[in-house]
């Protein structure tokens, strides 16, 4: 039971960007807004914070590599920064306060950071026209507004079930 | 931090970094082709997605359909108004396609780069990360899918098959700005252009139609159609319509902004068409390859 409940919250998640985009992407609404949503990357920081370092680091891995092959077809990006920005996040943590506004601004960092990693891979395989200003304007802050949203509205929670699948994880040892 | 270059955690972050390397390095090199592992796991993440799909469309649609209701009435007048055209019309439509095969007949000219056969899917997924302008869809190689082949609204041509999985693909959008995507296309008028379409302008939310010679006027709201001369696609899909010319860099030839007609963000079910002409063979076409 405690084995499963995590891998299965993260793929809800895992699917539910991909509806968020289906249903929200709209070129009517926003003219030339991207707002990429992370879900996954937040859900996957938190539980590296309140349940288990090593584990989520294991799942940031895979969901990063099925993501990966699903989505984007050039393998290894966000596999590799997925884990990068967990294992970077847990490290912050360990210094900070746990309280949820802090861990909401350290996760948008980890955002932050792995949009502009991409963009920087994506420029250098020449994959994508966008110009930095371009990308900062209409992609990076209106995600960052979006995430900071999904933050808002779930994070506590997000929080909440992971203290709870915690929880099992000592009664059941 | 100190702990942080212990002799371990180095190792792999090194080992960890040169996989990485070498994994971008591999799935750059070959475009077209999943592995078998990759295409498991797109078939079982299709799978589940387009299960979950289904009913959140359905609430999608009831409230687009709600919205629809409010402008029902206007578009009810106007279609009224049009329609008095339309039986004159499919009369002429009639009577030049009977003298079409008839012609066809005489000169003993059976096939056609027209001729095409019709897969329909639905979408199962959008790319979240919305890097790539990529869709999925619930037929692949199972249902006669192959690379390449052109993706379809009613409205006009939406894109191209990019990976074929066994169950599943993925759908290239016109939109994409990847430099594999070229169309070779046609403004419709008296006499052809045939240009090539490369890129797309983000700004103006248009498709550039390059290397259309200068003397040729482009009028505005000129239909833009699939040439066929690529290989794979076949002629006569509707791309857009004309909404401005300006002279290319070196002022020789002339690019066209061409609006796509197709709505790209609101899509539900599409139609894959595979012209029943035979392609030339891979070793004719340019190495460049991605030339449709």
């Amino acid at each position: 039971m405690r084995k499963i409940i995590l891998p299965l919250f993260l793929s809800i998640i895992f699917i539910s960007e991909s509806i968020f985009v289906e249903l929200f992407a709209d070129d009517n609404v926003a003219n030339k807004i991207i707002y990429a949503p992370h879900f996954l990357l937040i859900s996957l920081c938190l539980s590296a914070l309140f349940i288990n370092r090593n584990l989520s680091l294991i799942y940031a891995f895979v969901f990063g590599f099925i993501y990966d092959i699903f989505y984007t077809d050039i393998l290894g990006i966000y596999a590799f920064l997925f884990t990068l920005i967990v294992y970077l996040f847990s490290l912050l943590m360990k210094a900070l306060n746990s309280h949820l506004i802090v861990v909401t601004i350290v996760a948008l960092t980890g955002i932050i950071i792995l949009e502009v990693l991409v963009y920087g891979i994506l420029i250098v395989f020449k994959d994508t026209s966008m110009t930095f200003t371009i990308f900062i304007t209409y992609r990076l802050l209106p995600t960052i507004l979006l995430n900071f949203c999904f933050m808002f509205f779930l994070g506590y929670l997000i929080k909440k079930l992971y203290v709870y699948i915690r929880n099992l994880n000592y009664t059941d040892i | 931090m100190s702990n942080f270059f212990t002799n371990k955690r180095l190792i792999l972050l090194l080992t960890s970094i040169i996989l990485f390397v070498g994994l971008i390095g591999y799935s750059l090199n070959k475009r077209t082709k999943a592995s078998v592992p990759e295409k498991f796991i797109k078939d079982t993440v299709g799978l589940v997605q387009s299960i979950v799909h289904k009913p959140v469309y359905g609430v999608k649609n009831f409230f687009l359909s709600l919205n629809d209701l409010r402008t029902a009435y206007e578009e009810n007048k106007y279609l009224k108004a049009k329609i008095e055209n339309y039986a004159e019309l499919s009369v002429k439509i009639n009577e030049l396609q009977n003298e079409n095969e008839e012609l066809r007949a005489i000169l003993k000219k059976t096939d056609d780069l027209k001729d095409v056969s019709i897969v329909q899917a639905s979408i199962i997924a959008r790319s979240p990360d919305q890097w790539h302008d990529v869709i999925f869809i619930n037929k692949g190689k199972q249902h006669g899918i192959k690379e390449n082949m052109a993706v379809i609204t009613p409205k006009g041509l939406i894109g191209k098959i990019k990976i074929v999985s066994e169950f599943t693909s993925s759908v290239q959008l016109l939109t994409s700005p990847e430099r594999t995507n070229r169309i070779s296309a046609t403004i419709s008028g008296k006499k052809a252009y045939h240009g090539l379409i490369e890129g797309y302008d983000e700004g103006k939310k248009a498709l550039l139609l390059k290397k259309i010679p200068t003397e040729y006027k482009v009028v505005k709201k000129q239909k833009v159609i699939t040439s066929g001369l690529g290989g794979v696609f076949p002629e006569g899909l509707i791309i857009g319509e004309v909404i401005e010319a300006k002279p290319d860099d070196y002022g020789l030839t002339q690019t066209v902004l061409v609006k796509p007609l197709a709505d790209f963000y609101d899509i539900d079910n599409i139609m894959i068409i595979e012209r029943t002409m035979p392609s030339p063979s891979k070793d004719i076409l340019s190495s460049d390859g991605g030339l449709e």
